[in-house]
């Protein structure tokens, strides 16, 4: 899909910035330059976010009342370690630098992002 | 104890460790990925426990936590098994039981109050309540919405995206990026695929610079960024060449500004924060977003700025404070 109209404004990554990642005040500026200022995971909101929950659990409670459980609070947790949405395949350069300010939890309510957003 | 949630790879957490060091604050850094083989996790008639590295502890040993950038839960027995999930959903449920008991005064921030305070649209709403000057926003799927607002601000107007600005692709394909963008005429010449998803569009500032601001309790750091664009303006995105040919100045904000920006943080009960904003060539300020969990190590190496001290100062004062309050808990 690279219907909407915001996508118009997509760049490529540039390699060049990413071999420049392993340290010092370079790797911070790249975490910076490449991190949009908001948040990752909104799933916490009304809308879910990717189908998540559209898998096992949905088609399990189809027939029947849901479990006490609300789903929803579980995934809105973090995406899981190591998918670096800044880097991206760059996770292992970045090892040393500063994250982006995203905070891929920032909307949980939550402490430790769990299983069930990857 | 300072208790640190994060993962083993956040340089920032990194970064005032090193400092902490050689403060006498006693802290713990948990990083969530490789957590589970050194903690134990008991509660027994309202009384929580974590162990950890041997050392049982309490929720009134707790006198701060610093709320970084923790990941999902981490473990070797763990596989992509359903058993697995379940495992290790049970295990996240424990630990987040265990600092649950923790008061939402001692953290820094805690994860409810970053959340309601992550959303852009409703910040520009809560900031405009506030006091702040915030540029002309328009979030729309209609085209001639978009046409009639592109042209009340004299075709000066901006693309941003609202959740992030990066699309992750899988294995070698390259990522990309969205940065905030000045709109054409040639933008609006077909806008069919404005349907497909709303967009956010904002009259276009042309900035005397950038700043940033970091809040950590009654501390304010202002930085002042400066980088041009072709034509010697103030680049649009401030972000863009890798930000290597940003020029960094520590400022003072104009009180009105600084009673804004506390008035912000009482609202959303935030303790930190990093907030865009920036002054017009009209020398007036706005308002752009606010980041809970935003990052600031990169100005303490770039711009001198001294940070990372803000929080030793509040995290020093947290301990002094759950001291005294035992103490005189203790007296009487």
């Amino acid at each position: 899909m690279n219907t909407s109209f915001i996508l118009r404004f997509q760049e490529d990554c540039r390699d060049s910035e990413i071999k420049n990642v392993s340290s010092g005040t370079k790797t911070i500026t790249k975490a910076r330059a490449e991190s949009s200022d908001s948040d990752w995971d909104r799933s916490y909101g009304a809308m879910r976010r990717d189908s998540v929950m559209a898998g096992t659990a949905t088609r399990t409670f189809a027939g029947g009342e849901g479990s006490d459980n609300d789903k929803d609070y579980q995934i809105f947790r973090g995406r899981p370690a190591n998918v670096n949405p800044v880097a991206g395949t760059q996770t292992q350069t970045r090892v040393s630098a500063e994250a982006p300010d995203e905070d891929r939890g920032a909307n949980q309510f939550c402490t430790i992002p769990s299983c069930f957003s990857s | 104890m300072l208790f640190i949630l994060t993962n083993s790879q956040d340089a920032t957490a990194s970064y005032l460790v090193s400092i902490l060091e050689n403060s006498k604050i006693p802290f713990l850094r948990l990083d969530t990925d490789c957590l589970l083989s050194k903690i134990a996790i008991t509660y027994s008639n309202g009384k929580p426990g974590i162990k950890i590295d041997g050392r049982w502890y309490n929720e009134a040993d707790v006198d701060c936590i610093w709320y970084r950038r923790p990941e999902q839960l981490k473990d070797a027995r763990f596989d992509d098994s359903a058993e697995s999930r379940y495992t290790r959903s049970e295990w996240t449920e424990f630990i987040e039981c265990f600092f649950a008991h923790v008061p939402i005064a001692r953290w820094m921030n805690h994860p409810a109050r970053n959340a309601l305070a992550s959303r852009k649209l409703e910040q520009l709403t809560t900031a405009v309540e506030l006091g702040f000057r915030v540029p002309d926003t328009l979030a729309t799927q209609e085209a001639d919405e978009l046409k009639q607002f592109y042209s009340s601000h004299s075709g000066r107007v901006i693309i941003k995206p609202l959740s992030n600005g990066y699309i992750e692709r899988k294995g070698d394909e390259c990522d990309s990026l969205i940065y905030t963008n000045r709109l054409t005429e040639n933008h609006l010449s077909k806008l069919e695929d404005l349907k497909v998803c709303p967009a956010l569009f904002q009259q276009y500032i042309l900035k005397q610079s950038d700043v940033r601001i970091t809040v950590v309790d009654s501390d304010i750091h202002a930085v002042k960024l400066r980088a041009d664009d072709e034509s010697g303006a103030q680049r649009c995105d401030i972000r863009r060449n890798n930000m290597s040919d940003v020029a960094y100045e520590i400022i003072s904000l104009p009180e009105n500004v600084k009673d804004c920006v506390r008035k912000l943080m009482k609202h959303y009960g935030l303790r930190f924060a990093a907030i865009d904003m920036a002054v017009s060539v009209n020398g007036e300020w706005y308002f752009f977003e606010v980041n809970p969990n935003g990052q600031w190590a990169w100005l303490d190496l770039s711009a001198s700025t001294n940070i990372a001290q803000s929080f030793v100062k509040s995290f020093s004062k947290t301990d002094a404070f759950r001291h005294e309050f035992l103490d005189s808990k203790m007296a009487r």
